[in-house]
Order: structure tokens, then C-alpha cells, then sequence
């Protein structure tokens, strides 16, 4: 998945296109021509930019013209329309650190502050149309990563690239490009949106600060539009947040993001805050959008089953470090870092039968503080698998082929973990 | 005779719209011994059920029917009376550790509290017990770490000394209102582990409060679903869980992402969670669901078994077999 064999070919993002691939949850790369046109599109984005119309067969009765959305290709610059070329990702990290400084109780204010590194030396890549999870508990770097990639959090070290370009080199100009290109959906729906601005303006406010030449019936029309294609009724427009419901406000959070049509949406735990019935709901929704959109996406969450729902490839990140990455199906079922095996066996699944035969080897402890992390690897002190030379320094990254890397020089040493995955397969 | 029974609870709030009833005409009960879940989304009133139970509902919140605990009304109770029965008889923990436990108090000063009002003990003794409810429950080195206050202490140790707290008058049920949502999975497991070990050592009925269907699963004898206020089904668990006989409970299963399933496309329960002020006189569910007909609006379906001498009851007037 990490490389997309299919061409960018538009008939294969009509509906029946989507019924061909219904396991793989194989992305179609860079669909929309002006995100990362592949080699194969034609350079004119506006035939091709009525293709993503034909959606889905859910688009057909609700939004005809659903995600004609991208008619602002015609006049991009030409940062935008440059190609991305073939295999090259969206989205490069490399070795990321992010460390904020942290006073001392009772210290001086010329005392030298300690350093949290919330993320310390993360990388990976993202291909055009793909989704990436990243899962971890709380305290792990999951959402200081997201922060780092939009650029509202500085790195301290290492290297963002955004389309080949560095974030951290950007010209004021090239950085106002990239903040359309990149967009955020967050974890509270209803404290992300503004309680004193009406709904149709929330989700237009984007549009009208990057792109002012676009006329007032044309801003309208959009957000109508757009409103229609995620779930919610358009003459709710000029309603407050207030008065509607957590998953109804997520909703509007999406379509506020997505109402610039980035290449890269960054979601930050979606859908922790919603219920059951309408969780699933979202996730659905966002699922469709990015696919039938073809943006790229990095979606965080701290619950594995949706993550791997969701996620073609999956990072699994713990204190700030990456433990284990794989396509989504190698990570829950051969799960090959101690950590990862730890996580899925704590992940209660509904099916009493199942869940009573398994055999679940709870980890114990807890997450050391990120101001005095373990040294070597940050997961020892927890592991099952722990040597003596895990203190040391940073374990080896072995590499699985097929994209799956394991941060554990040990992992195919035996462990009580090895059974984690039994019962869930 | 059952331990905790609880015949047709109504919780109604005044509020600023109106009169809502969070709760309506619940009945249940919970024997010795035994674990049963609450399941429900938020608003569906499993917590006020409890609350109301425990005497614990909000200023404009008040509570009808009858909740009998050892053969005794519970509502009617004074609050000095119910002060008797909270932490001696019923214990109860919340969900988040934090906004419970008090932040200027010493973790030996708040547990030895406890002790020294409702069993009259000294206050070294009463730490003294305490330490020993604190090392039941795993908090490594209690005797130093006593001493502390709450912020000191991650969530995980909270949530274990509100366990500690809990139990430390041997209740002989313990009512917890989401106990681990605030929790990362790791921690979780470990205090669900936990709650395990003790359901064991001290006998105690447990009533499990929560909205994740995964650690029911694991955990409990039986279980009842709400929504809008009302039961939708109640029996065993690992019969409810393998043919449920309600659509809403059918819909939630459905919902849930699982690991250990590959599905492209969630199945979802249409609309959204019901506005309480303005539930339909029927079956609350009926706006949401795929199985309604004509009565289903304006008849509320009796909570009856499921079929002659089934463990399942269910409030729902579409025929089971046509759910199933």
C-alpha cells in the first residue's frame, strides 16, 4: 500500500469502482488531480475534476453534485499543481523530536529548564490517498506528532516534509499554502467550534480567509454543498453549534476542514468523544470522504479497533517513540513488538465467549514521566522481554520487509505476549 | 430475596425547558454476588439510575419508586439514615478519580475519615486499615505513599484509591459509574483485574456502569441495556451478546469496531441520541429504528421475556424472530 500500483484512474472511483476493492481498503492514490496528480492524469484539472462527482451510490440522492468541491483548481498556484511523482510520499517525517521545556517545582526563573521530549525521533512516510493510524495511550506524542505536521507546535529536531518541501524552511508564503493543504479535525467537536459564530460561517471561515476572491454566492454554494455531502442538513446553516448534537458538530468540524480540500487531513482522536452508534457513524463518514476525495490522512486515536478500521498502515507509538508500524492487518494479527502484543490483549472485544477463552496478560505498571524517560528503550520497564543492553541505547529497528518495522532487537524472543493475539485472529 | 431491587424508578430533573424524565419506570435487581453491566450511551440514564439510588441526584433532581436494599426503602430515607447506608452498605466509585477525591486533603486523612465516622475507630488505626486496603488494591508501598495527595498519584493509582475507599467499610455492593473510561487500555485491564480479584476476595455484588460493550463481556453475569431512560433488554450476558433480541441492542453490537473483524463499512444506527425533553410516548427507540411499525410511536412495549421462560426480557413489540 506503501506503494500504489493503480494509476490514478478516475473510473475507478465511481461506485462500483469502490465495491471492487472491498477488503483491501486499497486507496486510489492521489485521485483528485490537483492533490498529487499521478503521472497518468491529464494536466487540465477541470475534466477531471467532475469525476469525484459520481462519488458513491449514497451521493447519488444526496448531494448529486457532491464533491464538485474541487473547483478551485482552476486557479492554483503552481506550488499546488506540482506533481508529486510517482511513489514519492505526501508526507515524510523524519527522526522527529519535539521537546518542550518544563520548569522545576520551586525553581528559579533563571534556573535552565528540563526538556519533555514528547516525541522523540519519529519517522515515516505517507503515500498520496493513504491512511496512516497512529495509536498510542495517553502521554505517548500522538497528538504533539499531529501538531508538529500542521506546524502550530515547533520541531526540535529532525525533519517535517510536506510534498518535498521542509515545513521548517517554508517561506511565510509557502507556509500560508501549506496550512491550506494541511487540515485538522479535533477531538471535541463542540470546543473546537466557535459558540458565537453561526454554522455556515464556521464552515466558510476557511474558505473566506485563504481564498478572498472567491465570491459570496460561490462561498454559499459550497458550503451547502459540502454540509450535504457530510451528513447535515444546509439550511441548518445559520444555526449555533449549541444546538446541535457531539456527532452533528463533528461533522461540521470535517466539513470546515475539508472545505479547502487539502491534501492532508490530520484527525486527532475524532471520535473518542462520541457515542457508540454515532462513532461508527463518523468513522464511516470519514472514511468515504477520503477516499472519494482521495486525500491522505493521519488518524490518531487511542482505540486500536478503530484505528485499524480506519487505517491501511498503522504506527504504534509509545513515550514519545515508534514501537512498531505495519499494514493494518499485520499489527493486529501478527503483532510482533512486546508493546503492540501488550495492547491488543488489553483491548476488550464484545463477545463474551471469545473474551472469557482468552487469555489476556495484563502489562504491568505504568507510563514512566516523560521528563526522566528510561534509557535505551523506553518500553523496558514494562517489557516482559527486557535484557541487561535494553538500557543501553535505543533498540535496533528490525525490518520485517513488506514496510514492518519492530523498534525490539528481541522481539522473536518467546514471551507470555506471544498468546495476545489468540482468539483475536 | 434479592440484594438491591429496584421497582419502577422515575428520576425526573426541572429544568429551564421543562420537566425531563432521565429515568422512566425502571425495575431490576441485583442478587448477592452477582456482577450486572448498565449499558447505555450518554443520556440514556443508566448513571441516574444509580445516583438516584444512592440518594446522590442533583438539587432539581428528584426520584419516585421504590429502591429496596435489605428490605429497606432507600428513597425515603433521611440524609443522615442514607449517610449509614453510603460506604457501609453500598460503596460507590466514580468515574473520574480526580474531581472525586479531595485535592487538599492527604490520601491517609480522606480513607481514615471514612473509618473513624462509620465504625467510630481511632485515626491510627483507621490508617493502619487503611494502608492494608491500600496494598489489597496494589498501590505499591502504601504505608509511604499514604501521606500524599491525590495529584501525586497518575490516574491509575487514583482510580485504585478510590477502589481502596470504596471498600474499606466491606460493603456488600459496589455501584461503579464508568470506572475506567478516563483510563488508557493498559490501565484498564489492570484495574478491571483488579475489580476481578476483589469481586472474589470480599464477595461483593458489583453493578457495572459503562458504555463499552468489551469489558461487559468479560466481566458480568448479566446485563441491561438502556436507552431514553428505559430498559430495552435485560438477561445473561453471553446470551444477550450472542442473539440479542432488541434492535437497539442488535444496532450497538453491530456498531462497535472489533479487532478481531474486518468490516469495510461500520454498520450504524441511523439519527442521532434522543432529545429527553421530547422523547415520543412510545418506545423511545422507534425514531431510530429499522424495525418500527404503526403502535411503536405511541405504545411503550412492556419489558416481558423474550419468549415463554426465557432469561431475556425485552421492551420491543416487533416479534423476536423478525430482530434476530
Amino acid at each position: 500500500m506503501t506503494d500504489p500500483k493503480h494509476p490514478g484512474d478516475p473510473e475507478a472511483r465511481d461506485a462500483q469502482g469502490r465495491a471492487q476493492h472491498p477488503e483491501t481498503a486499497d486507496p486510489i492514490p492521489g485521485a483528485p488531480p490537483a492533490s498529487a496528480p499521478p503521472v497518468a492524469t491529464p494536466p487540465d484539472p477541470r475534466p477531471a475534476s467532475a469525476s469525484p462527482g459520481q462519488g458513491g451510490p449514497e451521493d447519488a440522492t444526496a448531494a448529486p453534485e457532491g464533491i464538485r468541491l474541487g473547483d478551485d483548481l482552476g486557479h492554483v498556484d503552481p506550488a499546488r499543481t506540482q506533481p508529486a511523482g510517482a511513489g514519492q510520499p505526501i508526507l515524510r517525517v523524519e527522526d522527529l523530536k519535539v521537546a518542550f521545556d518544563v520548569m522545576p517545582r520551586g525553581a528559579w526563573p533563571w534556573t535552565k529548564p528540563n526538556q519533555l521530549h514528547a516525541v522523540g525521533g519519529v519517522s515515516f512516510d505517507l503515500a498520496p490517498g493513504e491512511c496512516l493510524g497512529v495509536v498510542g495511550e495517553s502521554g505517548s506524542g500522538k497528538s504533539t506528532l499531529a501538531r508538529a505536521i500542521v506546524g502550530t507546535v515547533p520541531s526540535t529536531g529532525g525533519k517535517i516534509l510536506f510534498d518535498g518541501q521542509d515545513l521548517a524552511s517554508m517561506s511565510p508564503r509557502e507556509r500560508r499554502v501549506h496550512r491550506r493543504d494541511v487540515q485538522m479535525v479535533f477531538q471535541d467537536p463542540l470546543a473546537a467550534l466557535n459558540p458565537r459564530m453561526t454554522v455556515g460561517d464556521i464552515i466558510a471561515e476557511p474558505l473566506r480567509t485563504h481564498r478572498p476572491d472567491i465570491g459570496r454566492t460561490e462561498v454559499r454554494r459550497r458550503v451547502a454543498e459540502l454540509m450535504e455531502r457530510v451528513g447535515l442538513l444546509p439550511n441548518l446553516a445559520n444555526r449555533y453549534p449549541h444546538e446541535f448534537s457531539g456527532g452533528q458538530c463533528q461533522r461540521i468540524g470535517i466539513a470546515r476542514a475539508l472545505i479547502l480540500r487539502p491534501k492532508l487531513l490530520i484527525c486527532d482522536e475524532p471520535v473518542s468523544a462520541l457515542d457508540v452508534s454515532v462513532q461508527a457513524q463518523v468513522v464511516n463518514l470519514l472514511k468515504e470522504l477520503q477516499r472519494d476525495m482521495g486525500i491522505s490522512m493521519v488518524f490518531i486515536a487511542h482505540d486500536l479497533s478503530v484505528v485499524k478500521h480506519i487505517s491501511d498502515r498503522i504506527v504504534v507509538m509509545y513515550l514519545g517513540r515508534l514501537m512498531e508500524t505495519a499494514a493494518s492487518r499485520t499489527i493486529t494479527r501478527s503483532p510482533q513488538h512486546p508493546y503492540t502484543q501488550a495492547l491488543i490483549a488489553s483491548v476488550p472485544i464484545p463477545d463474551p465467549k471469545l473474551e472469557r477463552a482468552r487469555e489476556r496478560p495484563v502489562l504491568e505498571g505504568e507510563l514512566p514521566s516523560p521528563l526522566s524517560p528510561p534509557s535505551g528503550c523506553v518500553f523496558r520497564t514494562r517489557c516482559p522481554k527486557a535484557h541487561d543492553d535494553c538500557a543501553k541505547g535505543p533498540p535496533a529497528v528490525q525490518d520485517l520487509g513488506n514496510g514492518h518495522l519492530v523498534a525490539c532487537p528481541y522481539y522473536k524472543e518467546p514471551s507470555v505476549l506471544d498468546r495476545a493475539t489468540e482468539g483475536v485472529v | 430475596m434479592p440484594l438491591l431491587d429496584i421497582k419502577d424508578l422515575t428520576v425526573t430533573f426541572r429544568t429551564g425547558d421543562g420537566e425531563v424524565n432521565a429515568v422512566n419506570g425502571v425495575s431490576f435487581n441485583i442478587e448477592e454476588r452477582e456482577t450486572l453491566a448498565i449499558v447505555g450511551e450518554s443520556g440514556s440514564g443508566k448513571s441516574q439510575t444509580a445516583f438516584a439510588a444512592m440518594g446522590l441526584l442533583a438539587a432539581n433532581g428528584s426520584a419516585k419508586g421504590e429502591v429496596t436494599y435489605n428490605g429497606q426503602n432507600l428513597l425515603g430515607l433521611s440524609q443522615r439514615q442514607m449517610n449509614k447506608v453510603r460506604s457501609d452498605q453500598i460503596g460507590m466509585i466514580f468515574q473520574d478519580p480526580m474531581t472525586s477525591l479531595n485535592p487538599y486533603m492527604r490520601i491517609s486523612d480522606q480513607m481514615a475519615e471514612v473509618l473513624m465516622l462509620h465504625k467510630g475507630m481511632g485515626k491510627k488505626q483507621a490508617v493502619d486499615e487503611a494502608v492494608k486496603m491500600l496494598d489489597a488494591v496494589r498501590i505499591p508501598d502504601a504505608r509511604a505513599r499514604i501521606t500524599m495527595y491525590p495529584h501525586e498519584f497518575s490516574g491509575g493509582m487514583r482510580q485504585r484509591i478510590m477502589i481502596a475507599m470504596a471498600l474499606l467499610c466491606r460493603p456488600r455492593l459496589l455501584i461503579a459509574d464508568e470506572p475506567t473510561t478516563a483510563l488508557d487500555v493498559t490501565v484498564q485491564a489492570q484495574i478491571m483485574q483488579l475489580l476481578g480479584e476483589i469481586r472474589e476476595e470480599f464477595g461483593t455484588a458489583i453493578v457495572l456502569i459503562t458504555h463499552d460493550l468489551g469489558i461487559v463481556a468479560d466481566f458480568c453475569d448479566r446485563t441491561l441495556v438502556m436507552y431514553g431512560g428505559q430498559i430495552m433488554e435485560t438477561g445473561p450476558t453471553e446470551q444477550l451478546f450472542e442473539r440479542p433480541t432488541h434492535p437497539y441492542t442488535l444496532g450497538l453490537l453491530k456498531a462497535v469496531p472489533r479487532l478481531d473483524r474486518e468490516e469495510e463499512v461500520l454498520a450504524t444506527i441511523s439519527g442521532e441520541p434522543p432529545d429527553m425533553s421530547r422523547l415520543p410516548k412510545g418506545c423511545p427507540f422507534s425514531p431510530r429504528c429499522g424495525f418500527a411499525f404503526d403502535p411503536c410511536p405511541t405504545v411503550r412495549p412492556d419489558l416481558v421475556p423474550a419468549w415463554e421462560g426465557s432469561p431475556i426480557c425485552r421492551a420491543c413489540h416487533a416479534p423476536v424472530e423478525e430482530v434476530q
